[in-house]
């Protein structure tokens, strides 16, 4: 059995994570266009009792 | 037939009859699990020897009539997620490489309990945070992926190297690797099942449930897992026929980007459906232009927070692809995490509004079957692309957004011989309902075998 987890190829460069950051932020910032007029968060979900 | 290779449901009766004991069972198990892994890799830690002790005491307990019921003297393998004391919870990291933990999580506590015997912890794609698990190899074809991030317990469980296992599910972590490997996956409702002691990576979409070859073996595992105290029949699933229940067909989403030979298989499902009985609604299904960002909008800096003090202290320890998301999750405004949080409101509102008009929605689990293994992207037809992770957790997300539960089981093999899966997402609380229909479906069409895998 391989009990070693995968090994790092090295730290990651700067621009790579600046990139993804960039990526992310691009996906997530399609929620500006929606209108969630007074909506509140709905941190977790409760099954019994609906949004908590 | 070896023990190994017997679903969850045979072995049970066989043990209740007197017919195999869990010492035979488990030896096999051990045995396929010894002679398959140094190629498949499906297991961090493999503790034969505890896994043995504990089969000779249920066959000493089931001996002496003390038998606790369809998990006793069953082999278990947990995600490496998953605390068992005595055993590292290595979420095959460096990271975390020399942890040992001290006590059990509540659910391998309540397995335990339940007589089911753990066999050792399988390989995760580092941390969960990623649909491949590199490291492991597709129990179907080795060249391709596991699928992930629980994609070592899918592996374990098709391979005959686990009765049944446990996975995690954050966006399709169960039901990817399941789907891939030609095995069940159940993602319970959200907080259904207890998390304690299970490292997370997003609080609010993970969740714990089982990873078992057919869809009867789900049932049993998953009333342990809720520490069902209703009794045997709680949880119990009708064979009867699927009169009167809805089924809904999406027109949006979960066809689109699909591979035509996975569409062909989930519709054809669907009219076997239909012939036990169900009806077959057409849906829309909502806020579709959101998923994305609403998932991402969650699991990304929740993650991130989770990991902030080892990222201080050793952040060189992690693998580069999860290390840069990780550090790149620092840059999520509060302000795009609670509108994720606010949109998921509105989503929620919006499916169990779907639900009033179905009791399911049937549609593919994944869009296209195991990738090779290497393989970043996938073009489609119209000249799109997405990444591979992309692909995998597009289908999947919605039920972790919105806490419903969803099960995959397998409904065919592409040309290629690699299985599809589909998946039936209920309203909250609804398992009963989609181990009822995946029941009719794999008793009316069989259960998938097990693939042809090859002793290294």
């Amino acid at each position: 059995m391989d009990a070693s987890p995968p090994a790092p190829a090295g730290p990651p460069v700067p621009d790579e994570v600046a990139a993804t950051a960039r990526h992310i932020r691009a996906v997530i910032s399609a929620l500006h266009a929606l209108d969630l007029g007074d909506t509140p968060p709905a941190p977790t979900y409760d099954a019994a009792g609906g949004d908590r | 037939m070896k023990p190994c290779e017997l679903t969850l449901a045979d072995a049970s009766e066989a043990i209740a009859a007197g017919e195999l004991s869990p010492l035979e069972l488990t030896a096999s198990v051990l045995e396929r699990a010894d002679a398959v892994d140094g190629h498949l890799n499906a297991y961090a830690t493999l503790a034969a020897d505890a896994a043995l002790h504990a089969a000779a005491r249920a066959q000493e307990d089931i001996a002496a009539g003390r038998y606790r019921g369809p998990l006793h003297g069953i082999p278990v393998a947990l995600k490496d997620l998953v605390d068992a004391a005595g055993l590292p919870t290595t979420a095959s990291s460096r990271v975390r490489a020399h942890h040992m933990a001290a006590t059990d999580a509540t659910v391998t506590a309540r397995l335990r309990e339940a007589g089911a015997i753990v066999l050792g912890k399988t390989h995760t794609h580092e941390f969960a945070y990623g649909l491949i698990t590199p490291q492991t190899r597709n129990a179907w074809a080795p060249d391709r992926v596991a699928g992930g991030s629980s994609g070592g317990s899918a592996v374990a469980v098709a391979s005959g190297g686990a009765t049944f296992a446990l996975g995690t599910d954050t966006g399709g972590s169960i039901r990817v690797p399941a789907a891939l490997n030609g095995v069940v996956g159940l993602k319970p409702t959200y907080d259904l099942v207890p998390r304690h002691g299970v490292v997370p990576l997003s609080w609010s979409l993970d969740h714990v449930g089982p990873i078992t070859r057919t869809v009867r073996d789900a049932q049993p595992v998953l009333a342990a897992l809720t520490d069902c105290q209703q009794g045997p029949g709680a949880l119990q699933t009708t064979t009867a026929g699927l009169t009167g229940i809805r089924v809904g067909v999406p027109r949006t989403y979960y066809f689109d980007h699909v591979t035509p030979e996975v569409e062909a298989a989930v519709r054809t499902a669907l009219t076997h459906l239909r012939e036990l009985g169900a009806d077959l609604v057409d849906v829309d299904i909502p806020m579709t232009e959101y998923i994305h960002a609403v998932h991402w909008g969650l699991m990304v800096p929740e993650a991130t927070a989770y990991h902030e003090p080892t990222l201080r202290s050793s952040s060189h320890l992690y693998g580069p692809d999860v290390r840069v998301l990780l550090e790149a999750g620092r840059e999520v405004p509060a302000g795009d995490y609670l509108r994720a949080q606010r949109a998921r409101t509105l989503m929620r509102a919006s499916w169990g509004r779907l639900f009033d008009e179905v009791d399911a929605i049937a549609a593919p689990t994944v869009p296209t079957t195991a990738t090779r293994a290497g393989q970043d992207r996938i073009e489609w037809p119209d000249g799109t692309t997405e990444t591979v992770s992309d692909a995998y957790v597009r289908l999947s997300v919605p039920a972790n957004i919105t806490g419903m539960p969803s099960l995959s089981f397998p409904v065919g093999l592409d040309t290629a011989g690699l299985p599809i899966g589909m998946q039936l997402i209920g309203p909250p609380s609804a398992e009963a309902t989609l181990l009822r229909m995946g029941r009719a479906y794999e008793d009316a069409r069989g259960v998938l075998p097990l693939p042809a895998v090859h002793a290294s």
